[in-house]
């Protein structure tokens, strides 16, 4: 009997509550500050994100994972540089996302993990940012910045989100690196690689890494050991795209086909295209 | 007011289901492909809706494909009645950014919201595959590929669901034009892309057992959207 | 509101009264002004130009009645007001918010700000009351940045403005998160004028932010699809486009020379002179470039505050 009308009451809460939900997008004074989520009837969520993102479940939620991203200090600021690749299990759901992650106009974050995590996370930050810069007429710290992310990220731990960033940005302190994940890790650090394709990124970076090195050598290096780990990681691919950190901004530098530094990085000429069939 | 708050967590625990007996999702499956052009955007899926394990066939001709009160094509595939809900949300959104903007959102902007919404159900994501066709603001044809939780990018040829995957190489090829050895794009006519798109879903019907039926094309153009309507195999 | 009608006080003297909320416009001849002043009360906060009258003068209605009149007339004759001026929520039996009217009334004691559209952009001016020369003039901020294309002059309580234009600042970039376009100056403006009316006893599902009505109005000048655009919101959560307009203490004769000045046609250089001039005209101390701020909003630009050296620049023209 109870259960029964337990079941009654919590069918009449949600639909209360879906009400309010539909009301409270549209209440224009408060509706537009902080997103809100939809929970399911369940007791133990991160059970139930688990049974709908296995690949054993009959729809299984196919999320876009991102791969090798890298940042390093040198001495003219920060390379940033990542690959494009997104899989979902071991589909290419596409090869040319942004995984350099344009907060504003001083300000990068990468994306490692989920994409929607990062790029909703990161979207979220860019507003923060933007309003703590017409609030208080300076930009803010990337350190702050960083614990902005973070604290959001933390209220949601363990409930599934999945994301590895940095951080990256020159403010008063200099250039800075913050690498935040979902676990609710930040630290402040020199040179990170996170993905997959990392242990790859970090032998290339650590063996030709110089902090007096030039800016082309600094970005030859990050292009090189992008490039390494899609070579040597089935889940890294695509291109290459690398950004500066300058003290006026960031610099986005340029898109690299990794199939093209593949030939390039061996010093032989590219093979002559083969003929292929395509229309008109 | 304080944007500087945690960000809000609605939650209300209940007793109605307990974990790994909730199961809210069924694959009613099908295909959705779109492909953008100079001035037009060709979108495209089958209307066979499958049923549970994916052999049962509840309908050959129920339309995934809906064109929204702005001029977009949104195309789900998945879970019907998720992808459903979602429309519904959109068009709501889409009447009210009316009321309050005083104009028709663009397609771009539709894209961001998408997005939104769908990461709003972060946690309780709607089993949808998505695409969303239209014109950007220089009446360029843009198409809009989406994860289940709102991660997109726009593309030049995209498709998903079920057949999603037989029929991306082959845009891939014809469209995109990649080859081994990089990436040859080219113009495209409005007719060269519709004879792809029926070849793509005459092709993935062959292997998919849960694209067939019917194929609609919705054409978007400055003009509006046409919709045309041809024949599958139907086994 | 403002009704025209000789008022009989009862006293010896008819005197013509604009009655227009707490205020009394009266038409008085030189003897009378003469009268008041000889009271050694002062009546009048601001002397005005008028075609139609040989002096006018802005003085405390109840103020002058209570001059003029014994108590007890006082009380009988303006019972209903006394009860309903009290409470924000209780219209009077005319069908009037008196606090709101209040609140208007409110913004008369601040300081002038003018904004003017042009083809090329929107120009905005305020006055800071620079009150002591110990005062550093720079910490006085009447127009302030709500995104890049949208910019704000205010005059009032401008304590009041920081949760206003905080609102308008949160709600252009949500609709940049949600929609990755820039929000409408019209929008901007009516999310602005949303927050207005929320003052009082908090209704079913929205709070409640203010225990009384805003006093302050904002004068919103921004660019988007539709080219540049003014728009002037006040406390009642009423807007308004104007091509120009003037809100503030001197708002009454900066509009009239306003009217007189402005065309269609008017350039963005002339339209920054024009609102110095006027500017100038309506404010008590001589104008330089530390008391007045000037803010430009223009399609290649943006929102732009005008340095000192700019601002001389402009004054230099004048």
């Amino acid at each position: 009997m109870n259960s029964i009308l337990n079941e009654f009451k919590s069918t009449s809460a949600l639909c209360e509550e879906e009400l309010h939900d539909s009301l409270y997008d549209w209440d224009t004074a408060n509706g537009f500050a902080l997103p809100t989520f939809e929970f399911p009837a369940v007791h133990n969520l991160n059970r139930f994100m688990k049974d709908i993102t296995s690949a054993s479940a009959p729809c299984q939620i196919e999320i876009q994972h991102g791969t090798t991203t890298l940042a390093f200090k040198f001495k003219s600021g920060v390379i940033v540089a990542a690959d494009s690749r997104a899989s979902q299990g071991n589909y290419v759901s596409t090869s040319s996302v942004k995984k350099i992650i344009e907060i504003n106009p001083f300000l990068l974050g990468t994306m490692a993990g989920g994409a929607a995590d990062c790029t909703f996370w990161q979207r979220e930050l860019g507003r923060q940012c933007r309003l703590y810069e017409l609030r208080n007429k300076e930009r803010i710290s990337v350190a702050a910045a960083s614990k902005l992310l973070a604290n959001m990220i933390y209220r949601y731990k363990g409930m599934g989100l999945s994301m590895g960033t940095m951080v990256t940005g020159w403010d008063k302190t200099g250039p800075k690196i913050f690498y935040v994940d979902s676990d609710g890790t930040r630290v402040d650090g020199e040179l990170f690689s996170v993905g997959s394709g990392s242990p790859f990124a970090y032998g290339i970076i650590d063996n030709g890494f110089d902090f007096d090195l030039d800016v082309p050598s600094a970005i030859d290096l990050g292009k090189r050991a992008i490039y390494h780990a899609t070579h040597r990681d089935g889940a890294s691919g695509g291109t290459v795209n690398l950004y500066h950190v300058k003290p006026d901004g960031w610099a986005r530098i340029g898109r690299w086909d990794v199939e093209d530094l593949h030939w390039e990085f061996q010093d032989q000429p590219k093979p002559s295209p083969i003929n292929s069939s395509v229309i008109g | 007011m304080d944007s500087f708050l945690p960000v809000q967590v609605s939650w209300t625990p209940q007793t109605a289901a307990s974990g790994s007996d909730f199961y809210p999702y069924t694959n009613n499956a099908g295909t959705v492909a779109g492909i953008s052009g100079g001035d037009f955007c060709v979108m495209a899926a089958d209307t066979r809706q499958s049923f549970g394990v994916g052999y049962l066939i509840n309908t050959r001709y129920q339309p995934k494909m809906f064109k929204l009160s702005n001029g977009s094509v949104l195309g789900t595939s998945g879970f019907y009645a998720d992808g459903l809900t979602l429309i519904k949300r959109i068009n709501q959104r889409l009447e009210w950014y009316k009321h309050a903007h005083d104009k028709e959102m663009s397609t771009p902007a539709l894209a961001q919201l998408l997005s939104i919404t769908l990461y709003s159900k972060r946690f309780f994501p709607y089993y949808a595959r998505v695409l969303l066709g239209g014109l950007d603001l220089e009446g360029h044809g843009v198409v809009y590929g989406y994860d289940s939780i709102g991660s997109y990018e726009p593309c030049l040829a995209r498709a998903t669901g079920s057949g999603g995957s037989l029929i991306q190489p082959f845009l891939d090829n014809q469209i995109y034009r990649k080859t081994p050895l990089g990436i040859l794009q080219a113009p495209h006519t409005l007719d060269q892309v519709k004879a792809v798109m029926r070849d793509s879903f005459t092709s993935a019907t062959e292997r998919d057992i849960q694209t067939g039926d019917y194929l609609e094309l919705f054409i978007i153009t400055a003009q509006g959207v046409d919709v045309e309507k041809y024949d599958l195999r139907k086994d | 509101m403002s009704v025209n009608r000789p008022l009989d006080l009862n006293v010896e003297l008819t005197i013509f009264c604009n009655v227009k909320n707490n205020l009394v416009k009266c038409c008085l001849e030189e003897w009378m002004v003469w009268e008041l002043h000889m009271s050694g009360k002062k009546y009048e906060t601001r002397s005005m130009r008028s075609t139609t009258c040989r002096s006018s003068y802005h003085i405390d209605y109840v103020e002058f009645l209570r001059y003029l009149l014994p108590p007890q007339n006082l009380s009988t004759m303006f019972l209903t007001r006394s009860e309903y001026d009290r409470g924000v929520n209780t219209f009077s039996p005319e069908g009037r918010l008196f606090q709101v009217e209040y609140a208007i009334e409110a913004i008369k004691l601040g300081s002038t700000a003018v904004g003017i559209q042009t083809s090329e952009g929107v120009v905005l001016a305020a006055e800071k009351r620079v009150t002591s020369p110990l005062l550093v003039s720079s910490s006085i901020e009447k127009i302030m940045e709500i995104d890049k294309h949208l910019g704000c002059a205010m005059s009032g309580l401008t304590a009041d403005s920081r949760t206003m234009i905080d609102h308008a600042r949160v709600a252009a970039q949500s609709h940049r998160f949600t929609y990755d376009e820039a929000i409408k100056v019209e929008s901007v403006t009516q999310a602005v004028c949303d927050l207005a009316l929320r003052f009082g006893e908090s209704a079913e599902g929205e709070e409640s932010i203010m225990s009384r009505p805003f006093g302050v109005a904002l004068l919103i000048a921004g660019v988007d699809e539709n080219g540049p655009q003014l728009f002037h919101a006040d406390p009642s959560g009423t807007f308004t486009q104007f091509d120009a307009k003037a809100i503030g203490s001197g708002s009454e004769g900066a509009q009239t020379e306003l009217e007189g000045e402005y065309h269609k046609s008017i350039t963005l250089e002339k339209a920054e002179t024009l609102s110095l001039r006027v500017l100038k005209q309506v404010m008590e101390e001589k104008l330089n470039n530390t008391n007045v701020e000037l803010a430009s909003v223009t399609p290649d630009r943006g929102y732009r505050i005008y340095s000192e050296d700019e601002l001389q620049s402009v004054i230099d023209r004048l």
